[in-house]
């Protein structure tokens, strides 16, 4: 097949999403020990819709392992109970799932899915053979595909091998006979039942007509016709130009062969040439052509008893068919017409969705930049100079809320729910506790808070990261628990939470807590303490786990502590433009809290300077702008300086001081003072002079800027202006840490 | 040129079927993610012929193909199945389907098809 770009990224998109939904329903399933019907049918569903997804898309392993999948709960589905083996089957569907990811996995980097799934087969078969109670001896084959089915077919009472059509009143003498052999196309597959379509179609008509083989349920009969096509013998008064028809219409029909036979051609069935017999004795005669026939057939021979030919049930049932279709038409018209616009009208609507490429999105985004920042070129054009200029202030007024509303929008489209994240830290949480030994409750609050998409992709890994490590340092083992008076079912829970401007995203367990000391040595010999040891804050000394190279777990284990620890979730967070910060107590747990700023790439900020230097602060952390007066600027015994806001102290820092800046104001009556909130406390800047207030796109720093990250305290990123200057955005909790 | 509804759960096979006919004379008119939808898109497009997935949510292509049959006797259904399903797609015949494709099936083997009943 020809397999664009487009398919495999629906493909990938759509196996991962059912992939998580077959999780998420194991995962419901065995809190329980078991599945539920519902849940059974739905992963039934889910395995079915892979399994031809994946066999267009010509990926014969995954294909194949969902087939065994498929047969697996085919068989529970109609009644089989795995009774003891429902550990091990959710054992195994669980494997099946990782590797079904692993594949997409590699799909998405452009490799193909070459895992072997051999191993999990034979778990499956293993599987199989426990759960329909056989033990290979004689019965249905549990991974023949065909055998449950073949059993009920060869049960129901169609009257397949020999049509001999009642048609009493036929005059004999003028009927002719026909042979015509009907070729599908190869690969057309099922051909036993696309004779059998022929069949039916035949059935309708006023003709007579046998056919070999002579018993389309088979195992063979798909084989012989796909070999030696579907030999149909008819005799007809009318012209042979109706059927003919009805086969070349067929769907999948390559060829027909159609001979006329003389009436005393030795091939014709028995039961053709007969004159009004009984349909009954028509089958065995049907079988009776097989062997008459020069093509080799042995399929045939033995099924020509066995299924004995019941047309009257046949007849029956096509008589209801028709009947429930005639007052089905009656009763479905009559409701279209009084109900059916509503409900066609409500399902339409739930069905508004189209999925569009990230990448779109991301492009999007930026024009939305683009068009912020040269709205404002336009609007502060210096050609105007200073004529008034009313209607086009008007009419720039108008862009401006228009741009707003487009970037909510763009943004808006943007955002996903927490809800996939967090629902995937549950199957980590199952698999690290069974390892660990340890009993563990994930309790998740909040998935439905939306963060924008980018934010998702980057805290998978510290997330993943941070629960790993309360489930393998942070939990205790059950008897461990109990010995220390604690419920021996440990606790985490996750948390995501909007904040004004911020999504805060807390993982808290009731583990042992950080080991202080333990922390505090570690860092002293890895000479990363930047301060006396007997001025840090509890706080500050739990933080130091996310110092690049700090790693206290000596033993490495399968899933946490491989050296690449909390730095690279500080990182990872950073790069979001996020903070991550812990707490603890000991013994009774540890909280991760991470802030992720909601819209990353447009702020409105405040412009000012300090001597040359432009800087942005966001508005959202600015509380008010103060001309101040020298009064109330003074030291504290330590020697920093505060300022006196409405009979009220706050810290005040220098940016000048802060950054250096050597051209700026230095008297405190010459400058101005901003007041700001951050997460941890109010605090005040002193800088030069007010600039306005900005809409602007937030870019990140350059790389090599970011190299050298400690002169880059305060700074969250840079924007350039219309104007073509390029401001420094003010991280204001960043800066508020150095106060 | 006839006009085409699409009824399959997996939005994967829905684009794969549409971008397959693309390259015909056909033209995709609806879509419809389970049986219960294809039933309300049929009486609202009237398609001239319908591929409708066995297995789905809701309401099986099974149920649906009956539905439709119901409504319009002359409907021009193809059922959409794989190996495994051969019990189905012989009931769907019963129930008048005009026909079946077993997944994993190449271009033409749809085009074809569709040329047929078109």
């Amino acid at each position: 097949m020809n397999v664009d770009e487009s398919m495999l990224d629906a493909y990938i998109y759509e196996t991962q999403q059912l992939l998580e939904a077959l999780e998420n329903t194991l995962l419901a399933g065995e809190s329980g020990h078991r599945l539920d019907a519902d849940q059974i049918n739905e992963i039934f569903r889910v395995v079915h819709t892979i399994k031809g997804a994946s066999a267009m898309m010509e990926f014969e392993e995954l294909a194949t392992l969902s087939h065994k999948l498929e047969d697996m709960f085919a068989l529970i589905r109609d009644g089989k109970d795995p009774g003891a083996a429902w550990p091990a089957l959710f054992d195994t569907m669980f494997a099946a799932v990782s590797f079904y990811n692993a594949e997409m996995a590699k799909l998405l980097d452009k490799q193909p899915p070459n895992g072997d799934s051999l191993p999990l087969r034979e778990r499956i078969e293993e599987l199989v053979r426990l759960i329909s109670g056989d033990n290979g001896e004689a019965g249905p084959q549990p991974d023949e595909k065909s055998a449950p089915e073949g059993e009920a077919e060869s049960a129901a009472p169609e009257a397949v091998a020999g049509e001999g059509k009642e048609k009493a009143e036929e005059p004999e003498t003028e009927d002719a006979y026909y042979k015509a052999v009907v070729f599908f196309e190869k690969e057309s597959q099922m051909e036993n039942l696309r004779a059998f379509g022929i069949v039916q179609e035949l059935e309708k008509m006023d003709v007579r007509f046998a056919f070999k083989p002579a018993d389309l349920n088979a195992k063979d009969a798909a084989e012989e016709i796909a070999q030696n096509g579907f030999v149909l013998y008819v005799r007809t008064g009318g012209s042979i130009d109706e059927i003919k028809s009805v086969l070349d219409e067929t769907l999948f029909v390559r060829s027909v062969e159609l001979t006329p036979l003389s009436e005393d051609c030795g091939e014709i069935p028995d039961e053709l040439r007969a004159k009004d017999e009984a349909p009954a004795a028509a089958a065995p005669a049907a079988a009776g052509a097989g062997e008459a026939a020069a093509q080799e057939d042995s399929g045939g021979n033995g099924n020509g008893g066995e299924s004995a030919p019941q047309p009257s049930g046949a007849a029956d049932g096509n008589g209801a068919t028709a009947g429930q279709q005639a007052s089905g038409a009656a009763g479905g018209n009559g409701s279209a017409a009084q109900s059916g616009g509503m409900a066609s009208f409500e399902t339409i609507a739930k069905q508004n969705f189209i999925s569009v490429s990230v990448n779109k999105l991301d492009s999007l985004l930026n024009i939305v930049g683009e068009i912020v920042t040269a709205q404002s070129m336009v609007i502060n054009n210096a050609d105007f100079g200073d004529r008034p200029h009313e209607s086009f202030d008007m009419a720039a007024q108008q862009l401006h809320s228009l741009i707003n509303e487009l970037q909510d929008i763009v943004m808006s489209i943007r955002m996903i729910p927490m809800s996939t994240l967090f629902q995937k830290m549950r199957r980590l949480v199952r698999d690290m506790s069974r390892r660990f030994g340890k009993q563990i409750q994930l309790e998740i609050i909040g998935e439905e808070t939306e963060v924008d998409k980018n934010v998702i992709d980057y805290l998978s890994d510290p997330l993943l990261h941070i629960i790993r490590n309360s489930v393998d340092h942070g939990i205790e083992k059950p008897e461990v628990r109990r010995a220390l008076g604690k419920p021996e079912t440990g606790k985490i829970v996750l948390e995501a939470k909007m904040t004004g401007s911020d999504v805060v995203v807390t993982i808290s367990d009731d583990g042992a807590g950080l080991n202080k000391e333990k922390i505090l040595q570690k860092a002293r010999d890895k000479g990363l303490l930047t301060k006396p040891e007997s001025e840090m804050t509890d706080r500050e000394i739990y933080n130091l786990i996310f110092l690049p190279g700090f790693s206290t777990k000596d033993e490495v284990t399968e899933y946490s502590g491989r050296g690449v620890g909390m730095d690279v979730v500080r990182k990872n967070i950073a790069y979001i433009g996020g903070a991550v910060t812990v707490d603890s107590a000991p013994g009774k747990g540890t909280t991760h809290t991470i802030r992720i700023p909601l819209t990353l790439t447009i702020v409105d900020g405040m412009k000012f300077n300090v001597g040359k230097m432009n800087f942005i602060v966001p508005t959202v952390n600015v509380l008010s702008a103060i001309k101040p007066s020298p009064d109330d600027v003074f030291r504290d015994p330590e020697g920093n300086e505060m300022m006196m806001i409405l009979g009220k102290v706050y810290p005040l820092i220098r940016l000048s001081e802060f950054f250096n800046i050597h051209d700026a104001v230095t008297e405190i009556a010459d400058g101005m003072v901003m007041h700001l909130s951050s997460d941890e406390r109010d605090f005040c800047i002193f800088f030069d002079q007010l600039d306005g207030e900005y809409q602007v796109v937030v870019k990140k720093l350059p790389g090599y800027l970011e190299k050298c990250s400690s002169s880059l305290k305060g700074i969250g990123g840079c924007a350039i202006l219309g104007d073509g200057s390029i401001n420094l955005i003010v991280d204001v909790n960043g800066l508020a840490a150095e106060c | 040129m006839a006009r085409i509804m699409v009824v399959d759960d997996a939005a994967f096979m829905r684009i794969t079927i549409k971008n397959m006919l693309k390259k015909s004379a056909h033209e995709v008119v609806a879509e419809a993610e389970n049986g219960k939808v294809a039933v309300e898109r049929y009486k609202q497009f009237l398609p001239d012929i319908v591929t409708m997935d066995i297995t789905m949510p809701e309401m099986d292509g099974l149920k649906a193909l009956k539905e439709i049959m119901a409504i319009n006797p002359k409907a021009k259904v193809i059922m959409v199945s794989a190996m495994g399903q051969e019990a189905m797609v012989r009931e769907a015949i019963l129930s008048g389907a005009k026909g079946f494709i077993v997944k994993p099936f190449k271009e033409e083997g749809i085009i074809a098809a569709i040329d047929k009943l078109a």
